[in-house]
């Protein structure tokens, strides 16, 4: 096809039975214009070398599996095209700030974990049967939560904070993120049990507002908003703990 | 129940002085920084300035939440570049921060009370 | 799975790594001009209250070849801290709300820009009359 031309894709090796530390290799791969990264990566596994494991489901921006780092940006690597970076080289990396398990592939689990800290389901008051038939909103109530649901879990968000990369313990946006979701809809009334895990340390005040977090979210989530959003709200929690164990002292 | 920590107090006032800073901070800068009116440093002008107690107390309170601003960030970009945490280091920040807003609003208080 | 061994990447000078964390970082860095401020400003008004000797030395240092650069650093630190305050402010105010509409957050970060103009216009007539 007149339209084939060659690009360079520097992927990140690391196979741990085999290597002390990761490194760099160089492919060179046939493009033409509407081939996305993903179908880079793809064309390397097909055609140059079986071994480079990377994941990938939907290729649409729909699973949230293939995020990458791509010239140390994460991205969805099925949402961006190799064309854009064409003549210059594309350095493909796993994300940053997670375990690196097999090449492009990182270990998600720390996140998984903290995901489930935060009780990222409805929790009804009081408690909802099938029988009371659905449980309604209004197309406002609908909106407070509606950007924030968006979430596909790809993690770029945590790839892009520095500060997940530095503390252990912090949930980080996307977590935080799904807890505000949850304790923004109407029908939730678990504010209280998430309280608890937002406002500390490990919750919304590991977070500096670094912001790179909605820079980069191809969902237009905001983590950034809603961690922000949180803080005057646990502010208040804590002045009010604060009078409460005041007055359970002194009576 | 007992918070676990006070940081949410010293993010509030950070997030006072913060504000303070945005919106006055540019302004006061430049009025103290330029020759107008001429003699605007003068001893007998600020002293007038000074003596109302608007002036006074918004300086002191000023000051001593730009002071808490300062600590916070200070802290967090400490522990951003890689300080370790230890237990001293927010003592120190918070301390001197506490420390320099009672001074502010002491003085404060002496330029109303005079 | 014992022979899976995850490799862990260090966090050493993370700040090389993009643009936009060095820009942060100057953000925050504002904070150190903003407190040595605070404490000239302390400093003037205790020497002021102590009399024309105490603020003679003040005014001569505020006033010195190192005391107008301070200002000058002063004053762009404090223009960095208001530009990018402003501009994260409507990430910490819950969603206004207008009838049935969210108010944007460039609407908010339009009204914050406009108090800002606001305040320092009021600030500098209110001293350009009051330290005649
Ligand atoms: S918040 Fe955005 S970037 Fe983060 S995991 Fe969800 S979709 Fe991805
Ligand atoms: S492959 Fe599903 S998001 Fe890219």
């Amino acid at each position: 096809m007149s339209d084939t031309r060659t690009i360079v894709l520097e992927c990140l090796r690391y196979h741990p039975e085999r290597d002390e530390a990761p490194y760099h290799q160089r492919f060179e791969v046939p493009f033409t214009p509407e081939m996305s990264v993903l179908e880079g990566l793809q064309y390397i596994k097909d055609h140059l070398d079986g071994s480079l494991t990377f994941r990938w489901s939907c290729r649409m921006a729909v699973c949230g599996n293939c995020g990458c780092m791509v010239n140390g940006e994460p991205v969805l690597s099925c949402q961006v095209f190799l064309r854009d970076y064409h003549p210059g080289c594309v350095r493909v990396e796993p994300l940053d700030h997670f375990p690196i398990q097999r090449d492009l592939a990182v270990d998600p689990s720390d996140f998984l974990d903290k995901l489930a800290q935060v009780a990222p389901y409805l929790i009804p008051d009081p408690v909802r049967t099938p029988e009371d038939g659905p449980h309604r909103q209004t197309p406002q109530q609908m909106q407070d939560y509606l950007d924030t649901s968006a979430c596909i879990n790809c993690l770029l968000c945590y790839a892009a904070c520095p500060q997940y990369g530095l503390k252990a313990d912090f949930l980080g946006p996307a977590a935080l993120a799904l807890a505000h979701r949850y304790n923004a809809d109407s029908r939730d009334a678990g504010r209280a049990r998430r309280m608890e895990v937002m406002n500390s340390d490990a919750g919304v005040w590991g977070c500096t507002l670094v912001g790179r977090c909605s820079e980069v979210c191809p969902k237009g989530v905001d983590p950034a908003g809603a961690i922000n959003r949180n803080k005057p709200a646990a502010a208040l929690d804590t002045l009010r703990r604060l009078l409460q164990s005041g007055r359970t002292c002194t009576s | 129940m007992r918070p676990r920590n006070l940081e949410p107090l010293f993010w509030t006032l950070f997030g006072a002085g913060g504000m303070l800073a945005a919106l006055v901070g540019p302004a006061l800068v430049l009025i103290l920084a330029l020759p107008f009116p001429p003699g605007a440093l003068e001893y007998a002008t600020l002293r007038g300035a000074m003596t109302h107690p608007l002036v006074a107390l918004g300086l002191g309170v000023t000051v001593g939440l730009w002071l808490f601003h300062a600590a916070h960030r200070i802290l967090h970009t400490l522990y951003d570049l890689g300080v370790p945490h230890a237990q001293w280091l927010p003592r120190v920040c918070y301390g001197g921060a506490a420390a320099g807003a009672l001074a502010a609003l002491g003085v404060a208080l002496a330029w109303v009370l005079q | 799975m014992t022979s899976t061994r995850p490799y862990i990447r260090s966090m050493k000078g993370w700040w090389r790594r993009h643009p936009a964390y060095r820009w942060y970082l100057l953000r925050e860095a504002t904070s150190v001009v903003i407190g040595l401020y605070a404490l000239c400003l302390l400093w003037g008004m205790t020497a002021l209250l102590l009399g024309p000797g105490a603020h003679d030395v003040w005014r001569a240092c505020v006033q010195s070849l190192p005391g107008r650069v301070f200002q000058l650093l002063a004053l762009a630190a404090f223009a960095w801290h208001a530009w990018t305050w402003l501009r994260l402010l409507p990430l910490t105010l819950a969603p206004l709300r207008l009838g049935r509409h969210r108010i944007s957050q460039t609407r908010v970060h339009r009204a914050a820009l406009g108090a800002w103009a606001l305040t320092s216009v009021a600030l500098l007539v209110a001293a350009a009359g009051g330290l005649r």
